[in-house]
């Protein structure tokens, strides 16, 4: 794999990679709009394809918005997928050092001041590359990860926008940013984008305080009233119209009916009342851990239980 | 049958911005029937596996639609159809599933042609 990664798109790979990696160091809300900023904001620098060569590069195309039609005409989405005349291509020849990326990012200023006159915003995704670059050097000494893949007929046509997508004959494995408990994790590489999209979502809603904290044990009151005061018979199952019927219903969904069957008969042959509750002695000690994950269960339910569902309008309520 | 008014206690929890569980999770029942399929009858599955696998799966949809969602993002289109998912699946590994997906796909829309060009009779 080190042999295959090409010289000519080290620091392309490189920045791609430092900007993967830093917008994960945490998961807080500035952290989550400081990377969605970059990524709105970052300059991107298009490497010209060697076709001599099928590796597929990541492809970064700086894109003049403001001058955009399609921009002025209030679209919705940020980007042009077309090539335009804003668009600057840079070669970079060597992946050496931080002086590369400053005589790129030199190019890339000027460019910028001859094509957009007298808008300052653009600096700034200059400083952060050259900040990820250096982060890139200082923190991390390891091979530069190659992707390697043949382009695959669907995406010919297309133009990359953003990012190319991987395609590989055998799924590489490149690292993941690592998490705040655990070190690196290999994933697939075609995956990697968007589990780090994922990531990202899921830390939004964390800082949103939006997911759910703890499961309830029903999702309307009204219905577990209702199954409160419902009859039951021995055994704690529902009582229908037709009693026999019930007793025979064998369809088991939850874990207490599943327990409490496999044992029906060592309870009844004991004397076992239809209360749940009691105190059970002389049992064994297996049956005393089973007896015991089933009261707490049982009770977990405000000390009644809906141990089987003769009724098909409860089935979407008691699992 | 499916009631998704819940009381007032309910509605007002709903209002403060947390997803409901029944809005991010498939339903435990259904996910519980899937799983019994393919074990021999008398198999038994705790609450526990089912909570868990409810997990998988919500987050599994939610993995490939958002790699469908970025796709049709870059091409400026609002809706996402299966086409779209076939791709997605394809796209991050899972090529085992996307061609049977894309022949059921297929046999999918053949079945609503077919429906639509013989409405059934009335009488």
């Amino acid at each position: 794999m080190k042999n295959l990664c090409e010289k000519d798109s080290g620091p392309t790979h490189l920045t791609y990679y430092a900007l993967g990696r830093t917008s994960w160091g945490t998961s807080s809300e500035s952290d989550v709009q400081q990377s969605s900023m970059s990524k709105s904001l970052s300059l991107k620098i298009s490497v010209l394809p060697q076709q001599c060569h099928k590796t597929k590069l990541l492809n970064f195309q700086y894109q003049d918005r403001d001058s955009s039609s399609t921009q002025s005409s209030g679209q919705s989405y940020p980007e042009v997928g077309s090539a335009q005349s804003g668009q600057i291509s840079v070669q970079c020849s060597n992946c050496s050092a931080c002086s590369t990326l400053n005589t790129t990012g030199g190019k890339s200023v000027e460019g910028v001041i001859s094509s957009t006159v007298g808008i300052q915003d653009y600096t700034f995704p200059l400083s952060q590359l050259c900040y990820n670059q250096s982060l890139a050097h200082t923190a991390f000494h390891f091979a530069e990860p190659c992707f390697i893949g043949l382009v695959a007929a669907p995406y010919a046509p297309q133009p990359n926008i953003n990012d190319a997508q991987l395609v590989g004959m055998s799924p590489a494995r490149i690292p993941l940013p690592p998490d705040l408990i655990e070190g690196p994790m290999y994933v697939n590489a075609k995956q990697y984008h968007a589990i780090l999209r994922r990531r990202q979502y899921r830390a939004k809603l964390e800082a949103q305080n939006k997911l759910i904290k703890e499961r309830k044990p029903y999702l309307h009151e009204s219905r577990h009233l209702h199954a409160l005061k419902r009859a039951r018979g021995s055994g704690g199952r529902f009582l229908n119209a037709k009693k026999l019927t019930s007793a025979n219903h064998g369809d088991s969904i939850t874990t207490c009916s599943d327990v409490f069957q496999q044992h029906e008969s060592d309870f009844r042959l004991c004397g076992y009342p239809s209360r749940i509750g009691r105190s059970v002695q002389g049992y064994s000690v297996e049956i005393n851990i089973i007896y015991q994950s089933l009261c707490d269960k049982l009770f977990w339910h405000t000390s009644k239980c809906s141990i089987g569902k003769s009724s098909l309008a409860h089935l979407h309520y008691y699992v | 049958m499916m009631d998704n008014v819940g009381g007032s206690s309910s509605n007002i929890a709903e209002n403060s911005g947390i997803i409901r569980e029944q809005d991010r999770l498939l339903p435990i029942a259904n996910v519980g029937k899937i799983m019994k399929q393919i074990l021999p009858p008398n198999a038994k599955i705790s609450k526990e596996s089912k909570e868990t696998m409810q997990e998988c799966v919500s987050e599994f949809i939610s993995f490939v639609t958002s790699e469908a969602s970025e796709k049709c993002r870059k091409e400026r289109r609002k809706t996402v159809n299966g086409d779209d998912i076939c791709w997605a699946l394809g796209s991050l590994g899972f090529d085992d599933y996307a061609e049977p997906l894309r022949r059921y796909l297929q046999r999918y829309r053949e079945q609503e042609l077919d429906r639509a060009n013989n409405p059934p009779k009335r009488g």
